[in-house]
Protein backbone atom coordinates (compact mmCIF):
# COMPACT_ATOMS: atom_id res chain seq x y z
CA UNK A 1 0.00 0.00 0.00
CA UNK A 2 2.68 2.79 1.09
CA UNK A 3 4.79 1.84 -2.51
CA UNK A 4 1.39 2.86 -4.29
CA UNK A 5 1.38 5.75 -2.48
CA UNK A 6 4.29 7.84 -2.30
CA UNK A 7 4.36 11.08 -0.10
CA UNK A 8 3.77 14.46 -1.48
CA UNK A 9 7.36 15.54 -1.47
CA UNK A 10 8.83 12.81 -3.21
CA UNK A 11 6.03 13.17 -6.03
CA UNK A 12 6.73 16.58 -6.81
CA UNK A 13 10.42 15.45 -6.99
CA UNK A 14 9.55 12.94 -9.50
CA UNK A 15 7.40 15.39 -11.72
CA UNK A 16 9.83 17.82 -12.06
CA UNK A 17 12.34 15.36 -13.30
CA UNK A 18 9.77 14.15 -15.62
CA UNK A 19 10.13 18.03 -16.98
CA UNK A 20 13.63 18.31 -17.26
CA UNK A 21 13.48 14.81 -19.39
CA UNK A 22 10.47 15.96 -21.46
CA UNK A 23 12.54 19.45 -22.18
CA UNK A 24 15.51 17.83 -22.55
CA UNK A 25 14.76 15.93 -24.86
CA UNK A 26 12.99 18.40 -27.14
CA UNK A 27 16.06 20.30 -27.42
CA UNK A 28 18.06 17.26 -28.08
CA UNK A 29 15.95 16.70 -31.02
CA UNK A 30 15.96 20.04 -32.58
CA UNK A 31 19.47 20.08 -32.32
CA UNK A 32 19.90 16.64 -34.36
CA UNK A 33 17.23 18.23 -36.90
CA UNK A 34 18.80 21.28 -37.54
CA UNK A 35 22.35 20.50 -37.14
CA UNK A 36 24.32 18.26 -39.99
CA UNK A 37 25.71 14.87 -38.52
CA UNK A 38 29.26 15.70 -37.29
CA UNK A 39 30.72 12.54 -37.61
CA UNK A 40 31.08 11.91 -41.29
CA UNK A 41 34.75 11.22 -41.76
CA UNK A 42 37.06 14.19 -43.51
CA UNK A 43 38.28 11.87 -46.48
CA UNK A 44 39.96 13.58 -49.41
CA UNK A 45 40.75 11.97 -52.42
CA UNK A 46 42.74 8.47 -52.75
CA UNK A 47 45.72 7.65 -54.03
CA UNK A 48 46.16 6.91 -57.32
CA UNK A 49 48.78 4.35 -57.91
CA UNK A 50 49.38 3.49 -61.79
CA UNK A 51 49.02 -0.23 -62.89
CA UNK A 52 52.34 0.55 -64.34
CA UNK A 53 53.73 0.61 -61.26
CA UNK A 54 52.23 -2.70 -60.37
CA UNK A 55 53.67 -5.36 -62.65
CA UNK A 56 52.49 -8.57 -62.16
CA UNK A 57 55.66 -10.30 -64.08
CA UNK A 58 59.55 -10.54 -64.57
CA UNK A 59 61.41 -7.77 -62.69
CA UNK A 60 63.75 -7.33 -65.96
CA UNK A 61 63.14 -8.27 -69.32
CA UNK A 62 66.02 -11.10 -70.55
CA UNK A 63 67.43 -12.36 -73.68
CA UNK A 64 67.41 -16.21 -73.80
CA UNK A 65 69.41 -15.50 -76.99
CA UNK A 66 72.38 -12.99 -78.21
CA UNK A 67 70.48 -9.64 -79.18
CA UNK A 68 70.04 -9.34 -81.98
CA UNK A 69 70.76 -5.69 -83.72
CA UNK A 70 70.70 -4.72 -87.35
CA UNK A 71 73.53 -3.75 -89.09
CA UNK A 72 73.68 -3.24 -93.12
CA UNK A 73 69.56 -4.11 -92.95
CA UNK A 74 70.75 -7.60 -91.86
CA UNK A 75 70.29 -9.51 -88.25
CA UNK A 76 73.31 -9.37 -87.31
CA UNK A 77 74.39 -11.14 -83.95
CA UNK A 78 77.34 -10.99 -81.52
CA UNK A 79 79.37 -12.84 -83.56
CA UNK A 80 79.02 -11.40 -86.58
CA UNK A 81 81.73 -8.51 -85.93
CA UNK A 82 83.15 -10.71 -82.61
CA UNK A 83 84.31 -13.40 -85.06
CA UNK A 84 86.07 -10.69 -87.38
CA UNK A 85 88.53 -9.56 -84.58
CA UNK A 86 90.80 -11.37 -82.57
CA UNK A 87 89.88 -11.47 -78.96
CA UNK A 88 93.11 -11.16 -76.18
CA UNK A 89 92.85 -13.62 -73.79
CA UNK A 90 94.49 -11.15 -71.10
CA UNK A 91 93.91 -9.33 -68.33
CA UNK A 92 90.78 -7.30 -67.08
CA UNK A 93 90.83 -4.39 -68.90
CA UNK A 94 88.78 -1.07 -69.56
CA UNK A 95 86.65 -1.24 -72.83
CA UNK A 96 86.28 0.61 -76.02
CA UNK A 97 83.31 -0.46 -76.80
CA UNK A 98 79.66 -1.56 -74.70
CA UNK A 99 80.68 1.17 -71.87
CA UNK A 100 76.66 1.35 -71.86
CA UNK A 101 77.37 -1.70 -69.23
CA UNK A 102 77.47 -0.89 -65.85
CA UNK A 103 79.89 -4.32 -64.79
CA UNK A 104 79.52 -4.49 -60.80
CA UNK A 105 79.78 -8.21 -60.25
CA UNK A 106 81.85 -8.47 -57.53
CA UNK A 107 84.89 -10.02 -57.99
CA UNK A 108 83.90 -10.97 -61.36
CA UNK A 109 85.55 -8.64 -63.55
CA UNK A 110 86.31 -10.16 -66.41
CA UNK A 111 83.75 -10.64 -70.10
CA UNK A 112 85.66 -13.89 -70.74
CA UNK A 113 84.10 -15.51 -67.02
CA UNK A 114 81.13 -15.87 -68.64
CA UNK A 115 80.68 -15.14 -72.46
CA UNK A 116 82.70 -17.58 -74.66
CA UNK A 117 85.94 -16.26 -76.37
CA UNK A 118 85.52 -18.16 -78.94
CA UNK A 119 82.04 -17.45 -79.74
CA UNK A 120 80.36 -15.00 -78.50
CA UNK A 121 77.20 -15.85 -79.35
CA UNK A 122 77.83 -18.83 -76.33
CA UNK A 123 78.66 -18.62 -72.68
CA UNK A 124 80.89 -20.84 -71.06
CA UNK A 125 81.15 -22.93 -68.39
CA UNK A 126 83.70 -22.87 -65.78
CA UNK A 127 84.89 -25.96 -67.41
CA UNK A 128 85.25 -24.51 -70.97
CA UNK A 129 82.35 -26.08 -72.26
CA UNK A 130 79.87 -23.76 -74.54
CA UNK A 131 76.51 -23.48 -73.76
CA UNK A 132 73.36 -21.16 -75.20
CA UNK A 133 72.04 -18.29 -73.51
CA UNK A 134 69.10 -20.43 -72.35
CA UNK A 135 71.02 -22.39 -70.18
CA UNK A 136 72.10 -19.38 -68.45
CA UNK A 137 71.39 -20.49 -65.14
CA UNK A 138 73.78 -23.16 -65.07
CA UNK A 139 76.62 -20.54 -65.73
CA UNK A 140 75.26 -18.54 -62.85
CA UNK A 141 75.37 -21.74 -60.44
CA UNK A 142 78.51 -22.26 -60.82
CA UNK A 143 79.79 -19.40 -58.18
CA UNK A 144 76.38 -18.93 -56.37
CA UNK A 145 75.66 -22.74 -55.62
CA UNK A 146 73.26 -22.18 -52.72
CA UNK A 147 71.31 -19.83 -55.35
CA UNK A 148 71.04 -22.16 -57.51
CA UNK A 149 70.07 -24.80 -55.51
CA UNK A 150 67.12 -23.20 -53.80
CA UNK A 151 66.25 -22.07 -57.37
CA UNK A 152 65.84 -25.23 -59.01
CA UNK A 153 63.39 -26.33 -56.40
CA UNK A 154 61.60 -22.79 -56.36
CA UNK A 155 62.62 -21.51 -52.99
CA UNK A 156 65.18 -18.67 -54.27
CA UNK A 157 63.82 -16.31 -57.29
CA UNK A 158 59.98 -15.86 -58.71
CA UNK A 159 57.26 -17.94 -60.08
CA UNK A 160 54.81 -17.15 -62.23
CA UNK A 161 50.86 -18.36 -63.29
CA UNK A 162 49.90 -21.31 -61.26
CA UNK A 163 50.98 -23.17 -58.67
CA UNK A 164 49.23 -26.46 -59.61
CA UNK A 165 51.09 -27.65 -62.23
CA UNK A 166 48.23 -29.85 -63.60
CA UNK A 167 45.66 -26.58 -63.21
CA UNK A 168 47.65 -24.51 -65.27
CA UNK A 169 50.84 -23.43 -67.19
CA UNK A 170 53.85 -22.45 -64.26
CA UNK A 171 56.45 -20.04 -65.34
CA UNK A 172 59.99 -20.01 -62.96
CA UNK A 173 61.62 -17.09 -63.55
CA UNK A 174 65.15 -17.45 -65.01
CA UNK A 175 68.04 -15.64 -63.24
CA UNK A 176 68.31 -12.94 -65.18
CA UNK A 177 64.77 -12.14 -65.41
CA UNK A 178 65.49 -10.23 -61.66
CA UNK A 179 69.15 -10.06 -61.97
CA UNK A 180 71.13 -7.44 -64.01
CA UNK A 181 73.96 -10.25 -65.35
CA UNK A 182 75.91 -7.15 -65.21
CA UNK A 183 75.35 -5.94 -61.75
CA UNK A 184 73.28 -8.75 -60.37
CA UNK A 185 72.39 -7.23 -57.04
CA UNK A 186 69.30 -5.84 -56.52
CA UNK A 187 68.95 -1.89 -56.98
CA UNK A 188 67.35 0.38 -54.73
CA UNK A 189 63.74 0.71 -55.51
CA UNK A 190 61.22 3.53 -55.37
CA UNK A 191 58.19 2.75 -52.97
CA UNK A 192 54.58 2.96 -53.61
CA UNK A 193 52.56 5.38 -51.25
CA UNK A 194 51.82 3.71 -47.63
CA UNK A 195 49.18 3.56 -45.52
CA UNK A 196 46.47 6.10 -44.20
CA UNK A 197 43.51 4.78 -43.06
CA UNK A 198 40.94 7.20 -43.62
CA UNK A 199 42.90 8.63 -46.30
CA UNK A 200 42.94 11.74 -44.69
CA UNK A 201 45.75 13.70 -46.63
CA UNK A 202 49.83 13.64 -46.60
CA UNK A 203 50.20 10.67 -44.45
CA UNK A 204 52.32 10.95 -41.43
CA UNK A 205 52.31 14.77 -41.34
CA UNK A 206 48.56 15.39 -40.75
CA UNK A 207 48.45 11.92 -38.77
CA UNK A 208 50.75 13.48 -35.94
CA UNK A 209 49.59 16.78 -36.41
CA UNK A 210 49.19 18.76 -33.04
CA UNK A 211 45.36 19.80 -33.37
CA UNK A 212 44.31 16.38 -34.90
CA UNK A 213 42.58 17.77 -37.30
CA UNK A 214 42.61 14.61 -39.72
CA UNK A 215 42.08 12.09 -36.85
CA UNK A 216 38.57 11.82 -36.46
CA UNK A 217 39.40 8.98 -33.50
CA UNK A 218 40.40 11.95 -32.02
CA UNK A 219 38.81 15.01 -32.87
CA UNK A 220 37.01 15.34 -29.49
CA UNK A 221 40.15 16.37 -27.72
CA UNK A 222 39.72 19.83 -29.23
CA UNK A 223 36.80 20.13 -31.47
CA UNK A 224 36.18 23.30 -29.86
CA UNK A 225 39.12 25.08 -30.07
CA UNK A 226 38.96 23.65 -33.41
CA UNK A 227 36.31 22.38 -35.28
CA UNK A 228 36.26 20.21 -37.84
CA UNK A 229 35.63 22.50 -41.40
CA UNK A 230 32.82 21.41 -43.14
CA UNK A 231 31.21 18.20 -42.90
CA UNK A 232 30.74 16.75 -45.78
CA UNK B 1 -10.55 -17.08 -12.89
CA UNK B 2 -11.62 -13.70 -12.17
CA UNK B 3 -8.78 -13.20 -9.95
CA UNK B 4 -6.02 -11.41 -12.49
CA UNK B 5 -8.72 -8.99 -13.85
CA UNK B 6 -9.82 -7.60 -10.13
CA UNK B 7 -6.61 -7.24 -9.16
CA UNK B 8 -5.15 -5.31 -12.44
CA UNK B 9 -8.37 -3.12 -11.82
CA UNK B 10 -7.67 -2.59 -8.24
CA UNK B 11 -3.85 -1.54 -9.56
CA UNK B 12 -4.70 0.96 -11.80
CA UNK B 13 -7.94 2.45 -9.28
CA UNK B 14 -4.73 4.72 -7.86
CA UNK B 15 -3.78 5.99 -11.19
CA UNK B 16 -7.32 6.97 -12.38
CA UNK B 17 -7.66 8.72 -9.36
CA UNK B 18 -4.91 10.82 -10.40
CA UNK B 19 -5.60 11.60 -13.58
CA UNK B 20 -6.13 15.58 -13.64
CA UNK B 21 -5.76 17.97 -16.40
CA UNK B 22 -2.31 18.96 -15.58
CA UNK B 23 -0.94 15.16 -15.26
CA UNK B 24 -2.49 14.99 -18.40
CA UNK B 25 -0.86 17.65 -20.08
CA UNK B 26 2.25 17.10 -18.60
CA UNK B 27 2.04 13.53 -19.53
CA UNK B 28 1.50 14.46 -23.45
CA UNK B 29 3.93 16.82 -23.41
CA UNK B 30 6.69 14.39 -22.39
CA UNK B 31 5.06 11.94 -24.75
CA UNK B 32 5.51 14.09 -27.87
CA UNK B 33 8.85 14.83 -26.46
CA UNK B 34 9.73 11.22 -26.81
CA UNK B 35 8.10 10.72 -30.00
CA UNK B 36 9.89 13.78 -30.96
CA UNK B 37 12.98 12.57 -30.25
CA UNK B 38 12.61 8.74 -31.20
CA UNK B 39 12.02 10.26 -34.84
CA UNK B 40 15.33 12.05 -34.40
CA UNK B 41 16.93 9.47 -33.26
CA UNK B 42 16.26 7.38 -36.53
CA UNK B 43 16.17 10.33 -39.10
CA UNK B 44 19.96 8.78 -39.80
CA UNK B 45 18.20 5.60 -41.44
CA UNK B 46 16.45 8.17 -44.09
CA UNK B 47 19.73 9.29 -45.58
CA UNK B 48 20.95 5.16 -45.73
CA UNK B 49 20.89 5.25 -49.38
CA UNK B 50 23.11 2.27 -49.56
CA UNK B 51 20.84 -0.24 -48.01
CA UNK B 52 20.65 -3.50 -50.34
CA UNK B 53 16.95 -4.25 -50.40
CA UNK B 54 16.47 -6.27 -53.54
CA UNK B 55 13.47 -8.21 -51.58
CA UNK B 56 12.07 -9.41 -49.16
CA UNK B 57 13.75 -12.54 -49.46
CA UNK B 58 17.11 -10.85 -49.24
CA UNK B 59 16.53 -9.80 -45.92
CA UNK B 60 15.18 -13.60 -45.19
CA UNK B 61 18.27 -15.18 -46.94
CA UNK B 62 20.04 -18.53 -45.08
CA UNK B 63 23.60 -18.47 -44.05
CA UNK B 64 25.78 -19.07 -46.75
CA UNK B 65 26.97 -23.06 -45.63
CA UNK B 66 22.78 -23.10 -45.49
CA UNK B 67 21.87 -21.87 -49.45
CA UNK B 68 21.06 -24.45 -52.53
CA UNK B 69 22.58 -24.49 -55.61
CA UNK B 70 19.82 -22.95 -57.33
CA UNK B 71 19.59 -20.33 -54.52
CA UNK B 72 23.25 -19.55 -54.87
CA UNK B 73 22.73 -19.30 -58.61
CA UNK B 74 19.83 -16.57 -58.24
CA UNK B 75 22.12 -14.94 -56.03
CA UNK B 76 25.50 -14.25 -57.28
CA UNK B 77 23.34 -13.11 -60.72
CA UNK B 78 21.41 -10.46 -57.98
CA UNK B 79 24.98 -9.82 -56.72
CA UNK B 80 26.28 -9.14 -60.20
CA UNK B 81 23.62 -7.04 -61.08
CA UNK B 82 24.44 -4.56 -58.13
CA UNK B 83 27.56 -3.90 -59.21
CA UNK B 84 26.50 -3.53 -62.91
CA UNK B 85 24.05 -0.68 -61.28
CA UNK B 86 26.67 0.78 -59.30
CA UNK B 87 30.44 0.64 -61.32
CA UNK B 88 28.29 0.10 -64.59
CA UNK B 89 30.58 -2.97 -65.46
CA UNK B 90 30.22 -6.71 -66.40
CA UNK B 91 31.65 -8.94 -63.58
CA UNK B 92 31.11 -12.65 -62.58
CA UNK B 93 30.67 -13.59 -59.10
CA UNK B 94 31.75 -17.33 -58.55
CA UNK B 95 31.96 -19.29 -55.90
CA UNK B 96 35.18 -21.55 -56.32
CA UNK B 97 35.45 -24.19 -53.80
CA UNK B 98 38.25 -25.66 -51.71
CA UNK B 99 39.84 -28.41 -53.82
CA UNK B 100 40.13 -31.69 -51.93
CA UNK B 101 43.96 -32.54 -51.09
CA UNK B 102 45.34 -29.01 -50.52
CA UNK B 103 45.73 -26.77 -47.40
CA UNK B 104 47.51 -23.74 -48.42
CA UNK B 105 50.70 -22.18 -46.96
CA UNK B 106 52.46 -18.68 -47.36
CA UNK B 107 56.14 -18.44 -47.00
CA UNK B 108 57.69 -15.00 -46.94
CA UNK B 109 61.96 -14.55 -47.23
CA UNK B 110 62.87 -11.71 -44.81
CA UNK B 111 66.47 -11.52 -46.88
CA UNK B 112 64.71 -10.78 -49.99
CA UNK B 113 61.84 -8.49 -48.94
CA UNK B 114 63.11 -4.50 -49.66
CA UNK B 115 59.35 -2.99 -48.56
CA UNK B 116 58.65 -1.30 -51.97
CA UNK B 117 54.92 -2.27 -51.39
CA UNK B 118 53.74 -3.65 -54.60
CA UNK B 119 52.46 -6.02 -53.03
CA UNK B 120 50.34 -3.45 -50.78
CA UNK B 121 49.11 -2.40 -54.22
CA UNK B 122 48.49 -5.39 -56.41
CA UNK B 123 46.01 -6.93 -53.47
CA UNK B 124 44.07 -3.47 -53.06
CA UNK B 125 43.83 -3.62 -57.16
CA UNK B 126 42.85 -7.32 -57.24
CA UNK B 127 40.91 -7.49 -54.35
CA UNK B 128 38.52 -4.71 -54.96
CA UNK B 129 39.60 -3.07 -51.55
CA UNK B 130 38.18 0.64 -50.88
CA UNK B 131 40.55 3.22 -52.12
CA UNK B 132 39.52 6.05 -49.67
CA UNK B 133 38.90 5.68 -47.09
CA UNK B 134 41.48 3.17 -47.28
CA UNK B 135 41.91 -0.26 -46.62
CA UNK B 136 44.63 -2.57 -47.38
CA UNK B 137 45.32 -6.23 -46.36
CA UNK B 138 49.02 -6.46 -45.74
CA UNK B 139 51.06 -3.82 -43.82
CA UNK B 140 54.73 -3.72 -44.55
CA UNK B 141 56.44 -2.70 -41.09
CA UNK B 142 59.76 -1.29 -41.40
CA UNK B 143 62.26 -2.20 -38.37
CA UNK B 144 65.47 -1.90 -37.50
CA UNK B 145 68.10 -4.59 -38.30
CA UNK B 146 68.77 -7.10 -35.23
CA UNK B 147 65.42 -6.30 -33.70
CA UNK B 148 62.20 -8.21 -33.52
CA UNK B 149 60.33 -5.47 -31.47
CA UNK B 150 57.54 -4.65 -33.12
CA UNK B 151 56.38 -1.73 -31.43
CA UNK B 152 59.66 -0.08 -33.36
CA UNK B 153 58.23 -0.99 -36.37
CA UNK B 154 57.13 1.33 -38.49
CA UNK B 155 54.27 0.99 -41.52
CA UNK B 156 54.13 4.62 -42.46
CA UNK B 157 57.52 4.46 -43.37
CA UNK B 158 58.31 7.03 -46.48
CA UNK B 159 62.19 6.94 -47.92
CA UNK B 160 63.22 8.29 -51.20
CA UNK B 161 64.04 4.46 -51.83
CA UNK B 162 64.06 1.57 -50.03
CA UNK B 163 65.88 -0.68 -48.24
CA UNK B 164 66.77 2.02 -45.68
CA UNK B 165 69.88 1.23 -44.43
CA UNK B 166 69.63 -0.59 -41.02
CA UNK B 167 66.27 -2.09 -41.45
CA UNK B 168 64.61 -4.52 -43.05
CA UNK B 169 61.02 -5.03 -43.57
CA UNK B 170 58.25 -7.18 -42.58
CA UNK B 171 54.47 -7.44 -44.45
CA UNK B 172 51.97 -8.97 -42.22
CA UNK B 173 48.87 -10.00 -43.51
CA UNK B 174 45.97 -12.44 -42.45
CA UNK B 175 48.14 -15.92 -41.16
CA UNK B 176 44.97 -17.89 -42.00
CA UNK B 177 45.48 -19.62 -38.74
CA UNK B 178 44.81 -22.98 -38.35
CA UNK B 179 43.42 -22.26 -34.59
CA UNK B 180 41.96 -18.67 -35.66
CA UNK B 181 41.12 -16.58 -32.56
CA UNK B 182 38.89 -14.44 -34.98
CA UNK B 183 36.53 -17.34 -35.84
CA UNK B 184 35.91 -17.95 -32.13
CA UNK B 185 34.76 -14.72 -30.96
CA UNK B 186 32.22 -13.95 -34.06
CA UNK B 187 28.65 -14.02 -32.46
CA UNK B 188 27.10 -14.83 -35.79
CA UNK B 189 29.26 -17.34 -37.43
CA UNK B 190 30.00 -15.04 -40.51
CA UNK B 191 33.57 -15.99 -40.65
CA UNK B 192 34.67 -19.71 -40.95
CA UNK B 193 37.41 -21.56 -41.61
CA UNK B 194 37.25 -23.51 -44.83
CA UNK B 195 39.19 -26.92 -45.51
CA UNK B 196 41.98 -25.63 -47.45
CA UNK B 197 42.54 -23.95 -44.27
CA UNK B 198 40.92 -20.15 -45.72
CA UNK B 199 39.42 -18.07 -43.27
CA UNK B 200 36.44 -16.43 -44.88
CA UNK B 201 33.89 -13.83 -44.42
CA UNK B 202 30.43 -14.01 -45.70
CA UNK B 203 30.14 -10.24 -46.18
CA UNK B 204 26.35 -10.51 -45.89
CA UNK B 205 26.34 -12.23 -42.18
CA UNK B 206 28.24 -9.93 -40.84
CA UNK B 207 26.97 -7.45 -38.58
CA UNK B 208 30.17 -5.45 -38.12
CA UNK B 209 30.62 -6.07 -34.26
CA UNK B 210 34.30 -5.80 -35.21
CA UNK B 211 34.67 -8.36 -32.39
CA UNK B 212 37.08 -10.30 -34.55
CA UNK B 213 39.25 -6.87 -35.03
CA UNK B 214 39.97 -6.87 -31.73
CA UNK B 215 40.95 -10.65 -31.41
CA UNK B 216 42.98 -11.09 -34.64
CA UNK B 217 47.14 -10.56 -33.25
CA UNK B 218 47.96 -9.98 -36.34
CA UNK B 219 45.96 -6.60 -37.20
CA UNK B 220 44.52 -8.58 -40.30
CA UNK B 221 40.91 -7.59 -40.56
CA UNK B 222 39.71 -4.44 -41.29
CA UNK B 223 36.47 -2.29 -41.34
CA UNK B 224 34.42 -0.40 -43.95
CA UNK B 225 34.03 2.65 -42.02
CA UNK B 226 32.29 4.22 -44.50
CA UNK B 227 30.96 3.02 -48.13
CA UNK B 228 33.85 2.12 -49.73
CA UNK B 229 35.10 3.95 -52.68
CA UNK B 230 36.84 1.82 -56.12
CA UNK B 231 37.03 3.56 -59.50
CA UNK B 232 34.93 1.63 -61.37
CA UNK B 233 37.00 1.10 -64.34
CA UNK B 234 40.09 -0.06 -61.74
CA UNK B 235 37.68 -2.91 -60.64
CA UNK B 236 38.68 -6.22 -61.16
CA UNK B 237 35.67 -7.95 -62.59
CA UNK B 238 36.73 -11.40 -61.66
CA UNK B 239 35.24 -11.65 -58.48
CA UNK B 240 34.13 -14.47 -55.57
CA UNK B 241 31.21 -14.46 -53.19
CA UNK B 242 33.59 -15.38 -50.41
CA UNK B 243 36.19 -12.75 -51.20
CA UNK B 244 36.60 -10.19 -54.07
CA UNK B 245 33.46 -8.72 -54.40
CA UNK B 246 32.21 -5.12 -53.67
CA UNK B 247 31.83 -4.95 -49.59
CA UNK B 248 28.99 -2.44 -48.09
CA UNK B 249 29.82 0.18 -45.52
CA UNK B 250 29.94 -2.02 -41.66
CA UNK B 251 31.07 -5.05 -42.62
CA UNK B 252 35.00 -6.57 -41.98
CA UNK B 253 36.94 -8.06 -44.40
CA UNK B 254 40.22 -9.56 -44.58
CA UNK B 255 42.73 -11.42 -46.77
CA UNK B 256 41.88 -14.53 -47.90
CA UNK B 257 44.68 -16.19 -50.17
CA UNK B 258 43.46 -15.03 -53.31
CA UNK B 259 40.48 -17.70 -53.32
CA UNK B 260 39.78 -16.07 -56.19
CA UNK B 261 42.49 -16.93 -58.00
CA UNK B 262 44.08 -19.93 -55.78
CA UNK B 263 41.38 -22.45 -55.85
CA UNK B 264 41.61 -22.07 -59.38
CA UNK B 265 45.79 -23.23 -59.12
CA UNK B 266 46.60 -19.96 -59.91
CA UNK B 267 49.31 -17.62 -57.22
CA UNK B 268 47.84 -15.00 -55.11
CA UNK B 269 48.37 -10.95 -56.46
CA UNK B 270 50.78 -9.93 -54.23
CA UNK B 271 52.84 -13.29 -55.02
CA UNK B 272 53.16 -12.15 -58.67
CA UNK B 273 53.29 -8.35 -58.25
CA UNK B 274 56.19 -8.49 -55.48
CA UNK B 275 59.22 -7.88 -57.38
CA UNK B 276 62.26 -9.68 -55.28
CA UNK B 277 60.71 -13.19 -55.09
CA UNK B 278 60.40 -13.01 -51.31
CA UNK B 279 56.64 -14.48 -51.66
CA UNK B 280 56.53 -18.20 -51.55
CA UNK B 281 52.96 -19.69 -52.09
CA UNK B 282 51.39 -23.46 -52.49
CA UNK B 283 50.05 -26.48 -51.04
CA UNK B 284 50.96 -27.63 -47.47
CA UNK B 285 50.29 -31.17 -48.12
CA UNK B 286 52.51 -31.79 -51.10
CA UNK B 287 55.94 -32.75 -50.29
CA UNK B 288 57.50 -30.88 -53.44
CA UNK B 289 55.67 -27.67 -53.59
CA UNK B 290 58.19 -24.76 -52.89
CA UNK B 291 56.80 -23.91 -49.21
CA UNK B 292 57.03 -27.74 -48.34
CA UNK B 293 60.64 -27.11 -49.76
CA UNK B 294 61.01 -24.69 -47.27
CA UNK B 295 59.47 -25.45 -44.44
CA UNK B 296 61.86 -28.75 -44.76
CA UNK B 297 65.39 -26.66 -45.51
CA UNK B 298 65.19 -23.11 -44.34
CA UNK B 299 65.09 -21.54 -40.94
CA UNK B 300 61.61 -20.50 -40.40
CA UNK B 301 59.57 -19.01 -37.89
CA UNK B 302 55.92 -17.55 -37.14
CA UNK B 303 54.96 -14.16 -35.85
CA UNK B 304 53.71 -14.12 -32.11
CA UNK B 305 54.21 -18.07 -32.05
CA UNK B 306 53.28 -17.56 -28.36
CA UNK B 307 49.69 -16.81 -28.98
CA UNK B 308 49.49 -20.42 -30.14
CA UNK B 309 46.79 -19.60 -33.18
CA UNK B 310 49.36 -21.67 -35.16
CA UNK B 311 49.67 -19.63 -38.65
CA UNK B 312 49.90 -20.64 -42.22
CA UNK B 313 52.06 -17.81 -42.93
CA UNK B 314 55.80 -18.45 -42.31
CA UNK B 315 58.61 -16.22 -42.50
CA UNK B 316 62.44 -17.49 -43.90
CA UNK B 317 65.46 -15.74 -44.08
CA UNK B 318 68.58 -17.17 -46.08
CA UNK B 319 71.70 -18.52 -44.20
CA UNK B 320 73.83 -15.89 -44.86
CA UNK B 321 74.29 -11.84 -44.22
CA UNK B 322 72.44 -10.37 -46.30
CA UNK B 323 75.18 -8.89 -49.33
CA UNK B 324 76.01 -5.24 -49.68
CA UNK B 325 73.34 -3.57 -51.82
CA UNK B 326 73.90 -2.08 -55.23
CA UNK B 327 74.73 1.46 -54.78
CA UNK B 328 74.57 3.89 -58.01
CA UNK B 329 78.48 3.31 -58.53
CA UNK B 330 80.55 0.85 -55.97
CA UNK B 331 79.22 -1.11 -53.51
CA UNK B 332 80.11 -4.99 -54.06
CA UNK B 333 77.17 -7.29 -55.47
Amino acid sequence: MQQQEPNNQELRLGDSFGWVVAVGFFLLAGWFLITEPILDSPLTEPVTVQASIVPAGAFREATSEPPIVQIGGMNQQCNSCHALFESKELSPRRLAQHTELELNHGGNEWCFSCHDIEDRNKLVLAGGEQIGYDRAPELCGKCHGPAYRDWQVGIHGKTLGYWNEEMGEQTRLKCSQCHDPHAPAFPDMHLLPGPNTLRMGEGDANINRHDHKYNPLRQWQDHETNPVEGGH
Amino acid sequence: MQLPILNNAKAYKGARKGATRRSFLRKSVAFAGGVTAFAAAISPLKDMKDAPARSLEDWFRDHYKELSQSEKDILFADLAKDVKDKYGIDVTIGDPRPIPGVEYGYALNLSRCNGNRACVHACVKENNQSRSPEIQYIRVVEMPSGTFDLENGSHNYDEESVPKDGHYYMPIQCHQCADPPCVKVCPVEATWQEEDGITVIDYDWCIGCRYCQAACPYWARHFNFAEPYIPPEELNPDMAYLSNRPRARGVMEKCHFCLQRTRKGRLPACLEACPTGARKFGNLLDPNSEVSQILRTKRIFVLKEDVGTRPRFFYYFDERTPRPRNKQNGGQA
